[in-house]
Order: C-alpha cells, then structure tokens, then sequence
C-alpha cells in the first residue's frame, strides 16, 4: 500500500476549513435556515429515516446554532489532524442533522462534503490500515460517481446534447452569463466541453497525465461556476474532495506551499504588530 | 491477528462494493434503474447518503424565477432582494424551483409553503398567505409568467 499519509492530511486540512466555512455562513444567518417542516412526510413507522428526521426536527434552532458551533471545533480539530475516530463519527452524523434540518440551504458541495466525512471516519486513523485503505479508495469513488452520475442526467437532457444547454443558462436572467448571450456558437462549444470532462472525468484520473489535466480543468469549470452560476460553496467543496486524486508528492507540495503562506502571513502580521 | 480484525477485512471489501452499486442506482437517472432494484436503493441512500447530481439537468432552467409576498394592502416584496447573503439567495431560489415544478393547479408541498411562510416572517413581513411567483423568460418563450401561490391552503 503506498503511503498517503500527505494527501490525507491534505483532504482533512482542506475539508477541515471548508466546514468551517459552511457552518459559520450558516450560523450568522441567524434561525432563517432552520426549519420547522421536513421535507419528507415522516410516516409512523420506525425507519432510519424517520429516526433521523425525528432527531434533527426536534431540536429548537437555537440549539442548531450551538451544534454549528460545535461542529466548527470538531472542523478544527479535523484541520489541526487532532481528531479522533469518535470525534469523525460526531462530526459526520452531526454535520449530517444539521443539513436534514436546513433543506433549502443545501447544495450539491455540501451533500458531497457529507458523504466524504461518512468514509474519513475510517481513514482519519491510520489504524487498522485494512479499514483507512478501504476508505480511502471508497472516497476516491465517491467523487468519481459524482462525475459519472452528473454526466448520466445531463446526457439525458436533448438541450445538452445538441450543444444548446450554455446558451439557455446565459439567457436566463438569474445567472451572470448573459454575456455568452450573444455567441451560440461558443456556447455549444462549451456545452459540449463540460460533457466531455464530465463523462471523461471517471476515467482521465487514472493515467497521471490525464489526471493533472482533468483535475486543472476541473479546477477552472467549478472556479467558473462560482463566479457566474452563484455556487461558491459548491466549487471549494469540489476542489477540497480534489486533494484525494493527488500523488503523495503533489499533496507533499501543496502542504509546503501552505506552510510557507502561513510562514509568511505570520511574519507579516507580526511585523505589522511590532512597526 | 484479532478475530473482530479479520472480520472487518473480509467484510470490507464487499461492503464498499455493495455501497457504491446502491448509490450508483439511488442517483442514477428516474426510469432506468430496476424498480426493486431502485427500493433497496433507496431505502439504504436516504437516509444518511443522499445526494442528487442533476444540476442543470436533464434541461437547465429556462426563466428567471422569483417569489413574491404579497402583504395585505396588496404591496409585492421580492424575496430574493431582503438579503444578499449566500444562504438566503440559495434557500430563496430553491424555495422558487421547487414551486415552479409543481403545477399551476396543485397546491404547494406543505413542507414547502411552511418554508416560504417562516422565511416571509425571518425577513420582517407580516403573516401572510398570498405570493406570486414570476417567472422572467428571454429565450424562445419570451415574457413573464405569474402564478398565484396560496401558502396558508397548504399550510401544516
């Protein structure tokens, strides 16, 4: 088994400040995001599901502010590489109430941010190395099943197999590519662009040269979609599950460069004090 | 080695095998996965790994789509305007895709109209039952679209 030690504090670095992210945007909106209604008709029979909505429907929102609140010391501690097993199971199924209770609030990012912490739970320890191995590859899936399953609805769609998706997204007022408006022609070329990495995103990233370019265009399409389709959460979400199709070298270097900014932040900041 | 050890590693493998075939099937466009197929799928998804990859998809949204509250002297407030914060503008706009499928003629899911009425009230508006969606198009059906919505009907 190779080592993963540096893409896996990677992933928990960048996971670790995504959610704190999320849980503070969250926290200062306020009891807005904290329903009282589910979803879903909760029948009378036991189920998970019923069990789950019971449990995140019952809490009064004040009590959602202290659980984001908590969560974001569990994140940091996820950030700092100083949580144990129990704490990634806390983490996981609390950070999974809190989305059940704010429905309308949540994204695609933070669905996929969910379903990674379920499989960090086993490969935030090292031991036993069976277990770490075993979530380590089912999260490298998950982002490939993402790819395959968005590719597989948007291949469904005939706007997005004659090339014309792009340019009704830029004719619709709610969305900042009005720009596009004007050139179909480029709007088919990236329609049909966005299909390729998509349904070729499941396969490129397992060749290391397809694998840095699909990881860089992949890079650019979400950048993208924050800035003008209004999903920023979405878009880092993306990028932080990225870290776990790194080689260990790469992973290695991303954390150096980080250390360095840090390095460097600090001593700015504390040059900043001193003068 | 411990007896509990072997066990999770001879269970591991399958189990992740097993997992990810379910979600495959769980997210997997409506119609094409086999019905019983489809219950285990969600049954086991659901609860704890639901997830939906059909952004934009099968079409991307064709209009602009706002909701409005409407008070008792008749004054329209558009939703989406009371807050420019990230999660206000996303619970706003799914708030109004979710209304926009459901056909004119049918009432509101509650769970949905029990949404809007919390969020009329987070935003300082009184109590109120009435909202017009709109729907602003500029393609092929150019126009705008307004549709009653009656939120205390459909109320839990």
């Amino acid at each position: 088994m190779k080592d993963r030690t540096a893409v896996v504090r990677l992933f928990k670095a960048s996971a670790g400040i995504w959610l704190i992210g999320f849980l503070f945007v969250l926290w200062q909106e306020g009891d807005a995001p904290w329903f009282a209604y589910a979803p879903y008709r909760m029948g009378s029979t036991f189920s998970m599901q019923n069990a789950l909505y019971s449990l995140a429907f019952a809490l009064p929102p004040r009590a959602m502010h202290w659980a984001c609140v908590a969560l974001g010391l569990l994140s940091t501690l996820l950030v700092l590489d100083r949580l144990p097993r129990v704490g990634s199971v806390l983490l996981w199924l609390g950070y999974t109430l809190v989305l059940l209770r704010c429905w309308l609030a949540v994204s695609g990012g933070a669905q996929l941010m969910a379903l990674l912490l379920f499989w960090s739970c086993f490969f935030v320890n090292d031991r036993p190395a069976m277990l770490a191995y075993a979530g380590f590859w089912a999260a490298r899936l998950q982002v490939l099943l993402v790819y395959a399953l968005a590719a597989a609805h948007k291949l469904c769609g005939p706007l997005w197999r004659s090339g014309e998706a792009i340019h009704q997204l830029a004719l619709n007022p709610d969305y900042s590519l009005a720009f596009l408006g004007p050139y179909p022609g480029s709007c088919k070329a990236l329609t049909w662009g966005v299909l390729v990495f998509l349904v070729l995103f499941p396969l490129a990233v397992w060749w290391k040269p397809t694998r840095r370019a699909w990881l860089c265009m992949g890079a650019v399409f979400h950048l993208a979609t924050a800035v003008w389709l209004g999903l920023p959460e979405m878009a880092l979400a993306f990028l932080a599950c990225y870290s776990l199709w790194l080689s260990s070298a790469e992973a290695e270097n991303v954390l150096q460069f980080l250390r360095a900014m840090k390095k460097r932040s600090m001593q700015s900041f504390a040059t900043g004090r001193t003068s | 080695m411990p007896r509990w050890t072997n066990l999770i590693q001879k269970t591991l493998l399958p189990f992740v095998v097993l997992h990810t075939a379910l979600l495959l099937a769980y997210g997997w466009p409506g119609g094409m996965v086999p019905q019983r197929i489809e219950y285990w799928a969600q049954a086991y998804a659901r609860p704890l790994f639901h997830q939906q990859w059909s952004l934009f998809a099968p079409e991307p949204p064709a209009c602009g789509c706002h909701i409005f509250m409407v008070d008792s002297s008749g004054e329209a407030v558009d939703l989406a305007g009371v807050r420019n914060t990230l999660v206000w503008q996303r619970m706003v706009s799914s708030a109004c895709r979710y209304a926009e499928m459901t056909g004119s003629g049918e009432a509101l899911p509650q769970a949905l109209s029990g949404a809007l009425v919390e969020l009329a009230c987070h935003a300082g508006m009184p109590a109120q039952c009435d909202a017009r969606l709109v729907r602003t198009c500029q393609g092929t059906d150019h126009g705008v679209e307004q549709r009653v919505l009656s939120l205390c009907a459909a109320r839990p």
